[in-house]
């Protein structure tokens, strides 16, 4: 562990992510307070996060990550402390997500090739064109999988069974009652199941 | 809420570790009279492995120190991010304001604008201040000693 001076708002950030550091916590004085690694523990969470909200859409999962840290640390200031800290990044994750996907879809629809070629982007090509890979390819038939879900299923599945939010933390996240979330999970794992059964993946 | 929710609320629940073993005994007496539902939670029950397929799916090993490298080259300071805020959010509302006012100006015809009797106004006004200018400097030079 090194030892940075609290001096700018980087060394603020980190701490808060580091959970060192209280958000309501005085920065203004320069006192040595010790830096963890937690970024780097929150990194590949956010990162699987990422891949499961984005999967299957040929998205850069790095920059989509990267930006949702920008994205916290530009507005850490707004952070109310309702939530926990890495719920909050979570949200913002989702949010960085979906305007991506909001933008490739618009892309995709201007895109001049798109009515010869409706799988340019996708990270599954046509299986008649390019080689599946086998069944026990586990991460390509889920992938497969969570890219038909719809976006509201493949989030509360990317936050129960990938990230084990509580039902609490995920409806903070997606802004829905508790009930709605046990709700929502039960028919996402049934139409889960249901395009793996298709794909002959045995759950 | 319909029965038929709160059931498929409870199974969410079960399938999770949630409930206590005679919990889900309940449950499972409940489930008698909806055969699909009883299934559904026996499929459930033995999960669907995301997390085992997302065990691998790693960042690159420098993606941390790159973001703390962008991260430095931002601004440091709370009030430059407010400031930026506040630009982002009010500066299309102010150049369609300008833009408004511009366009409002230009609509408005120019002989109005130059109009004689303006000018003529300008004149008569001009002419009744110094006139009273006149009236009054003779007095108050009479009044000094």
């Amino acid at each position: 562990m090194m030892v940075y001076p609290v001096q700018t708002y980087y060394d603020y950030f980190s701490m808060i992510m580091g959970g060192e550091l209280d958000q309501s916590a005085d920065v203004s004085t320069n006192d040595s307070i010790q830096m963890g690694s937690a970024i780097d523990a929150l990194y590949p969470k956010v990162y699987r996060t990422v891949a499961g909200l984005t999967a299957g859409s040929g998205l850069d999962v790095d920059d989509l990550t990267q930006d949702t840290f920008l994205k916290a640390y530009r507005n850490l200031h707004r952070f109310r402390g309702d939530s926990s800290l890495y719920t909050w990044i979570y949200k913002i994750a989702r949010n960085v997500c979906l305007d991506a996907l909001r933008r490739k879809k618009i892309r995709n629809r201007f895109h001049f090739d798109w009515f010869q070629n409706e799988n340019a982007g996708s990270d599954f090509p046509d299986p008649h064109v390019h080689d599946a890979p086998e069944n026990s390819d586990l991460k390509y038939w889920i992938d497969k999988a969570m890219a038909k879900l719809p976006e509201d299923f493949r989030s509360i599945i990317v936050f129960r069974e990938i990230q084990e939010l509580s039902y609490e933390e995920i409806a903070f996240i997606l802004e829905i009652p508790v009930g709605t979330v046990k709700s929502r999970l039960f028919n996402a794992r049934r139409l889960m199941r249901d395009y793996l059964i298709q794909y002959g993946v045995q759950p | 809420m319909s029965s038929y929710n709160i059931l498929e609320q409870r199974i969410t629940e079960a399938v999770d570790g949630k409930l206590s073993p005679l919990e889900v005994e309940q449950l499972q007496e409940k489930l008698r009279s909806y055969p699909e539902l009883q299934e559904e939670l026996s499929h459930q029950l033995r999960g669907i492995p995301v997390l085992l397929a997302y065990t691998d799916v790693q960042p690159d090993p420098f993606a941390v120190s790159r973001l703390r490298n962008k991260i430095k080259t931002l601004p440091d300071t709370e009030w430059q991010f407010e400031i930026i805020f506040f630009f982002k959010r009010y500066v299309l509302a102010a150049g369609l304001t300008s833009l408004l006012l511009v366009s409002v100006l230009h609509m408005i015809p120019q002989e109005e604008l130059n109009s004689d009797s303006s000018e003529d106004e300008i004149s008569m006004m001009l002419e009744s201040i110094e006139s009273e200018a006149l009236d009054w400097a003779p007095n108050s030079l009479s009044q000094e000693p």
